[in-house]
Order: structure tokens, then C-alpha cells, then sequence
């Protein structure tokens, strides 16, 4: 993940015309202001030389982006707002098909863009909910944390009343405004975190394109709301290296594999991994040995040091796909294990000297959880510390259960960063 | 006494009893053990096979047999009451597990097949613990031929063994389970001392509730067949409330005209799953619990520390003499703690002539029970 942080970007309100507002911004963290249209002369002669300017921002969706040559910046404006799904029109949570709530969330996008497009700036919009809470300055906070927790920058519009609230000097307005530039202020302090890698064991491997984005991107989503990390590998940038320490490779695509692609699978499942692929696209695959017929949607087939699971059928259910893998892979191979976790989504990564895990715990439901949350993991753990907006980095205390080292949280109601000081080389 | 079950073959036991109701009027007894165990350390392995020797020994109850242990891990494994772990609250702990596999191995057990239907899923028992931060290996090597099965699904038979309720069952006449309680000679409920919002108390005869497939009697059951793609969610629509059928291809419930009632339901469905499926053994893991309730999610539950394991070889007298533990009388009805809002499934069972919850007809070894009994609920 090479890619620098992206910068702090605000939509210039359409209702803004006087440059006279442009104090307004002066000392926020955002340096980078937006226009849908052309930049009004007076704003530009005031601002070009404290902000960059842009002028229509070509805001793709994703299934438009060629992730064989990825632009840079990157602007994805089909990102969701991120909440714990209602029905609509109901007081009740939608379920998805697990029975759990369902999460509209974008870390998965951002990390399979961050994957894909390693060089680029990557920035993300949506619509901001049309309802009472499109005021509510922890909804957005919380929005452009989600976004910069997974190493991008969520593009901050202004709704009409706040834009007219602070040109008016409006105390409530003023108020929202500083609640998210302080969460925007407190990510741009830990700017180091944003190249520390993904602690993942599972790559998944497409060209994420045509009939194969689908299942790709929807695999993606639901590993994900498993908190089952991943690195995203573009099938045309297949490599042996790119596979090293992942325990599984899952090939989503529909073409069978051959070409380029061969070699470095074959390669990983002979030296001990797990390669899961549709039967029918298993293509050149060769040396696999059967063995007796478990499961009920997958043949296993020794290969080497490693197995290879083949699908029977197509792609059906991406949920139950992320809960296949996941539990071919086996839970032995969770980086993290997560109690009472309710609607958090965790997303581990490391330091690039593996000393430190850092988890990001993200809370859709914005509420405290009912019961204490707790963090686990294999690793030996000698210390670990709790950071979040408006509070102090404070150490957590940790406890030795039969499943690992684990960290019991301090309430936290929208996000936190749990940062463990691990020993790399543990059992 | 009861008659040695161990030395008659699983049908013949249930005919026994039930013929001991009949020429005696009285539901049969057995001798029911209690030790105190303050951790689950050092001192777990030595309390069990005390326990185990004052019933007469594991061996004469497993050598040579295949034993099912069906043990109790309610609810999801990532769900904690505060930061308290599940098997210190929820969950059979996994050292009492581990411990009596061990003993059961070493008291010649042919095989030991470790048995739970996985909160909601139909994924393997092995990964089922490692989402509860539990190591499956330790029990895998505790003793030869150890395996795990989900019995939410068919599982590795691909098929399903029918049990039938000896006179028809108060609600249910026979359930179609998972083949590892039919494949086998011994079943042992290793359950956990916990009191239950439908059912007063979860000990060891409810714990054997969660052997009903999800397949069959789960809220997305197949309607004809037992759908084997079904096993998600809970036995809600199906048992708690009656809303709809178990799978056509099972015995179907008595239950026209009856209560759709879970506080109703659930005591019958306890009582004729007891009736149904002869369980030899049952442990229950008094150690560290939960108060209140038989999960997090019920409002009010809190840690308890009884220290305490309690066993039997019949599971009416070992539920009754561990409901006398938590301070409770086994012989209360509707209306009375802990049966305040529910029938009593000891009541049902014995009716069925499963065994007697009568404490002055059960024969107690170990921890005289005056000096066992540890308050749920005041005091």
C-alpha cells in the first residue's frame, strides 16, 4: 500500500458565492475544496493560494474504473453512506441473509481500491441520508472516520442548512462544523498508520471486471463483515510474491486458468496453501490427488504440500462463499477474534516491522454495545493501547484466555483504534 | 435403585423404566453424585472421577461403547455476558469436556463422539469452537477416536435416526435426530447449572433440547424433506411457538387446540425429549455460571461461582437434585420458583416415567445437599 493519504476535501457549498467564507475554512483540515462547476473568480483569486482547487472532480462508479490502469486520484462516487441498515420506513434493523444486521459500509471498497490501485489518491462520496440525522455532526464524523480508517478521504458536502448556518455565523452550525474537522484533525495525527499493511492470510484474485466484479466485489463486502481480512489481487498482476504468508487464494473468475496465472498458483497450493476456484475454471491445474468427498458444495483435492478446493456449482451465494472459504481456510487462521462485537466491523493491520497490530473497530450502530467488547488474538501480546477522538490514548489491560491474548475495550460509540504491541515470531 | 442400565441395551433401559412405572406407580430413581470444585484447574480431573466412581465407575458405563457426549454451548460464540467468557457463564466449560473425555477414554471407551447443534449454523464443530477462542485439539487427543459433529445437520451419516416417545409424549410422539445418538451406546447431557427463561432451569435434560436438528426444526426447516441448506437461525417457529411444523418427513407434534405457548411448549417438548432419547450420564457444570438466566441475552443475569459438579445415570433425579443445589424445590409446579411462569419439565418427565424428582427417593453421594445448595436467587 504505497499510496500517500489523500487530503481533506470539502464540496464548496453551490449557495456559496462570496469568498468572504473562506475564512470559514482557513484553519480546518481541509486544504483541498471541490467544485461541481467552474470556481467562481473570486473564490479562486482568494483561495488558489491556500487550497487546491479542483473543478468537476470525474467521480467514476466502480464498475466503470479499468483497475488495469488505475487513475490517479481515484474518485469512487458510488460509495454508500455508512449505517447499521434500517427497513425502510420501519423502526426495525434489516437482516441480512445471516441473520445478522445488515452494514452498509465502504472499508471493503476502499481496501480492494487501495489494493488495486497502489499509486493512486483515493477519495469516495455518497449521498448524505435526506432526514432528521443529516445534521447530526457525529454521522458525518463518523462517515469520514470509516473512509480514513481504510486510507481514504470521504468528500464532505455540506448540507444546504449547515452551508447557510455557518455563512449566518450560527453557533449550532459552527458547532458541527469543529465536531468534524476534530475527527478529521485527530486522523491527520496518525498519518504513519496509513501504510501499515493489512494483516491478511487470505488473497483473493480476479480481474474484477464484466461478469467477474460481481462476486468479486460482493465476496469482498461479506469476508469483510466476517471480519475476515483480505489482500485483493489483480489477476493481471498475479505473481508468486504476491501470495507470500497467505494461508488461502481464492480465484473468483469464470475464465479458466491458464496463461500467467498458472504458474504462481500451482506454486502456492504445491508449497502448502489452500487455492479455491470454481471446478470449472480450474483450467491447467494439475498433480491433484481427490479425496473423499465432506463437503457438500466443494471437492477437496490434495495438491502438493497444499489442497485445492473445487467448486461443484457456480458462485450462488457470495455470503455463503465468504463463509466457505472462511471456513476451508479454517478460523484457526483468524488474525483476530472479536466478542460481543454487535455491528462493529474490525480491520487488523500491522507495522511494517510486525511489532505492532493495530485494529480498527468501527461501530455502525454509533451506540455503545450492551455488553463489554473484546478483542482476541494468537499473537502474544505485551501490551495494547485504546485511541479514539476526543479521549486520551490510553493502555488497555489485557487477560490470558485458552483462545489468546485478549483486550476488553472501554465503551466506545463510533470508532477506536486498538493498538497492540505483538510479539511477531509467536506460536 | 434403578436397574443397572449399563448392562441393558438402550430400548431395553427405556422399557424398564417405563414397566417400573407401571408395576410401581413411581417413576424410577438412580443415585445422583455432587462434588465441589472451585476452578477448573488441577482439581477438575480428580472431582469428575469421584464423581464417576460414586456412580459405580466409568467403566462399567463405557468400556468397549461408543459414548455421545452432547454438550451445551447456547447461543452465538462471540456472545459474552460483559467481558465474562462463555464457558464461564453460558457454555459447558471446555476443561470438563476435555476432563471427561479423558476419563471416559481411559475407562475404555471405544469411541467418543462430542456432539452440539451449532448456535444458528450448520458449519463444523471444530471451527464452532475456534470462534469461541476454544482449541478443539485437547479433546481430540484426551482419547482415541474422538470426533465432533454438528448435529444441526445430517452430518457425516447423511441421515437421520428416528426416536419415538414411549406412550406417544405429551406434545411430541418421536424426533428424527442426527445418527450419532442412535450410532452409539452410551449418551451423556454435559450440561451447566443455569436457570432458563422458558423452562426454570437448563441443566441437563433441556441441554439435549439442542440436539433437534435445524434441518427439521429450525424457523427455516424444509417443509416436506429436511433441507440440509436450512440449518441457520433458531427452533423458534417450529418448538418455541408452534407456527408452523417440523419437516412433514418427521413425527409430527400433538399440538391442536394447545397453547402456542414457548412456557408451555418448551417443559413438554424437554420432557418428551428425555422420554425419547435415554441419556445414560449426565454431568452439569456448577463451577463458575450465570444467574438469572440460561444467556447474555437476558436482562439481568450476573457471574455466580457455585463450585459445584453434580452427575447422575438418570436425568430427571440429576436435574432435580441439581435444581435443590440452586436452591430451588425440584418438586415446585407453574407458579413456584423456579417455575414461576413455566410448567415444570420434571413434572412432565416423571409423568412420562423417566425418572422421579422426589429427593427423598434419590440416593445422594458425595456433598451432602444441605451443605451443596447455593442460592440462584436471594440470600
Amino acid at each position: 500500500m504505497g499510496s500517500v493519504p489523500s487530503p481533506a476535501l470539502l464540496e464548496w457549498p453551490q449557495a456559496w458565492q462570496d469568498a468572504a467564507l473562506l475564512p470559514i475554512l482557513e484553519d480546518s483540515p481541509f486544504r483541498v475544496l471541490a467544485f461541481a462547476g467552474n470556481v467562481p473568480p473570486e473564490v479562486s483569486a482568494a483561495a488558489s493560494s491556500r487550497f487546491t482547487l479542483l473543478e468537476r472532480p470525474g467521480w467514476s462508479k466502480l464498475a466503470e474504473v479499468d483497475w488495469r490502469n488505475p487513475p490517479d486520484p481515484l474518485f469512487i462516487g458510488d460509495a454508500v453512506w455508512p449505517s447499521l441498515g434500517a427497513a425502510g420506513g420501519t423502526d426495525s434493523a434489516e437482516a441480512g441473509p445471516t441473520g445478522l444486521p445488515w452494514l452498509d459500509s465502504n472499508g471493503w471498497l476502499i481496501r480492494m481500491a487501495r489494493c488495486l490501485a497502489r499509486s493512486s489518491r483515493i477519495w469516495i462520496r455518497s449521498e448524505p441520508p435526506q432526514d432528521a440525522a443529516a445534521t447530526d455532526a457525529s454521522l458525518f464524523a463518523f462517515a469520514q472516520l470509516e473512509a480514513r480508517a481504510h486510507g481514504a478521504a470521504r468528500l464532505l458536502s455540506l448540507q444546504p442548512a449547515i452551508a447557510a448556518g455557518l455563512a449566518a455565523g450560527n453557533s449550532s452550525a459552527l458547532a458541527w462544523w469543529r465536531r468534524v474537522c476534530a475527527a478529521e484533525s485527530w486522523w491527520q495525527t496518525r498519518a504513519s498508520w496509513h501504510d501499515w499493511p493489512t494483516c491478511a492470510r487470505l488473497a483473493v484474485v480476479s480481474d474484477f471486471a464484466g461478469p467477474n466484479l460481481y462476486p468479486a466485489t460482493e465476496f469482498l463486502n461479506l469476508a469483510a463483515r466476517r471480519n475476515l481480512p483480505w489482500q485483493a489481487v489483480h489477476a493481471a498482476r498475479l505473481e508468486e510474491k504476491s501470495l507470500r504468508g497467505m494461508v488461502a487464494t481464492l480465484y473468483i473468475d469464470q475464465q479458466p486458468l491458464a496463461g500467467p496465472l498458472l504458474a504462481p498458483l500451482q506454486a502456492f497450493a504445491e508449497s502448502g496453501g489452500l487455492l479455491v476456484c470454481l471446478a470449472s475454471a480450474r483450467g491447467g491445474i494439475r498433480n491433484l490427488d481427490p479425496r473423499p468427498a465432506v463437503h457438500p458444495r466443494f471437492d477437496i483435492h490434495r495438491c502438493g504440500k497444499g489442497r485445492v478446493a473445487l467448486s461443484r456449482g457456480d458462485w450462488e451465494d457470495p455470503y455463503v462463499l465468504a463463509q466457505d472459504v472462511h471456513l476451508l481456510m479454517s478460523r484457526r487462521n483468524d488474525v483476530i477474534r472479536l466478542f460481543n462485537p454487535g455491528s462493529i466491523l474490525a480491520w487488523p493491520i500491522q507495522s511494517p516491522d510486525r511489532r505492532r497490530l493495530l485494529v480498527h473497530l468501527l461501530n455502525y450502530s454509533r451506540y455503545g454495545a450492551a455488553h463489554d467488547v473484546a478483542v482476541q488474538t494468537w499473537q502474544p501480546v505485551k501490551a495494547a493501547w485504546m485511541e479514539r477522538p476526543g479521549a486520551n490514548r490510553r493502555p488497555v489491560e489485557l487477560r490470558r484466555e485458552a483462545g489468546g491474548w485478549e483486550a476488553v475495550l472501554e465503551p466506545f460509540d463510533a470508532y477506536c483504534a486498538l493498538e497492540m504491541e505483538v510479539r511477531p515470531d509467536g506460536p | 435403585m434403578a436397574p443397572d442400565r449399563t448392562a441393558l441395551t438402550r430400548r431395553a433401559f427405556l422399557a424398564a423404566a417405563g414397566a417400573a412405572v407401571t408395576l410401581r406407580g413411581e417413576a424410577p430413581s438412580a443415585r445422583v453424585a455432587i462434588a465441589r470444585c472451585h476452578t477448573y484447574g488441577s482439581e477438575l480431573h480428580g472431582a469428575l472421577r469421584t464423581l464417576l466412581d460414586q456412580l459405580g465407575g466409568a467403566g462399567r458405563l463405557v468400556r468397549g461403547k461408543t459414548v455421545t457426549l452432547k454438550i451445551n454451548l447456547t447461543g452465538s460464540p462471540t456472545m459474552r455476558m460483559g467481558a465474562t467468557p462463555a464457558e464461564k457463564a453460558q457454555y459447558t466449560h471446555p476443561a470438563v469436556i476435555g476432563s471427561l473425555v479423558r476419563l471416559l477414554g481411559d475407562a475404555g471407551a471405544r469411541r467418543i463422539q462430542i456432539a452440539e447443534g451449532c448456535f444458528s449454523s450448520d458449519e463444523p464443530l471444530e471451527e464452532f469452537l475456534l470462534a469461541a477462542g476454544w482449541d478443539p485439539a485437547p479433546w481430540l487427543s484426551a482419547a482415541p477416536r474422538v470426533l465432533l459433529e454438528n448435529t444441526n445437520i445430517a452430518g457425516r451419516a447423511g441421515r437421520y435416526a428416528r426416536f419415538s416417545t414411549p406412550g406417544g409424549g405429551h406434545l411430541f410422539p418421536g424426533f428424527d435426530l442426527n445418527r450419532v445418538y442412535a450410532d452409539c451406546d452410551v449418551v451423556v447431557s454435559v450440561g451447566k447449572l443455569k436457570e432458563h427463561a422458558t423452562c426454570g432451569v437448563t441443566l441437563g435434560m433441556k441441554n439435549m433440547f439442542g440436539a433437534t436438528p435445524l434441518t427439521i426444526y429450525g424457523d427455516y426447516a424444509g417443509k416436506d424433506e429436511p433441507d440440509e441448506n436450512a440449518a441457520r437461525s433458531g427452533r423458534v417457529m417450529v418448538m418455541h411457538y408452534g407456527r408452523r411444523p417440523p419437516s412433514k418427513s418427521a413425527p409430527q407434534p400433538k399440538d391442536e387446540g394447545t397453547p402456542r405457548d414457548d412456557k408451555w411448549r418448551m417443559p413438554r417438548i424437554v420432557a418428551d425429549l428425555s422420554a425419547a432419547v435415554p441419556v445414560h450420564l449426565t454431568v452439569i457444570d456448577g463451577i463458575d455460571t450465570m444467574a438469572g438466566g440460561e444467556g447474555p441475552w437476558i436482562r439481568g443475569v450476573r457471574p455466580v461461582h457455585p463450585g459445584l459438579l453434580i452427575a447422575g445415570l438418570n436425568p430427571v433425579c440429576t436435574d432435580a437434585v441439581a435444581t435443590a443445589c440452586m436452591g430451588f424445590d425440584p418438586l415446585a409446579g407453574r407458579g413456584t420458583p423456579p417455575f414461576e411462569r413455566c410448567d415444570s419439565f420434571l413434572e412432565l418427565a416423571e409423568q412420562l416415567g423417566v425418572g422421579t424428582r422426589d429427593l427423598r427417593r434419590i440416593e445422594i453421594a458425595g456433598v451432602p445437599l444441605e451443605k451443596a445448595v447455593f442460592r440462584f436467587r436471594g440470600a
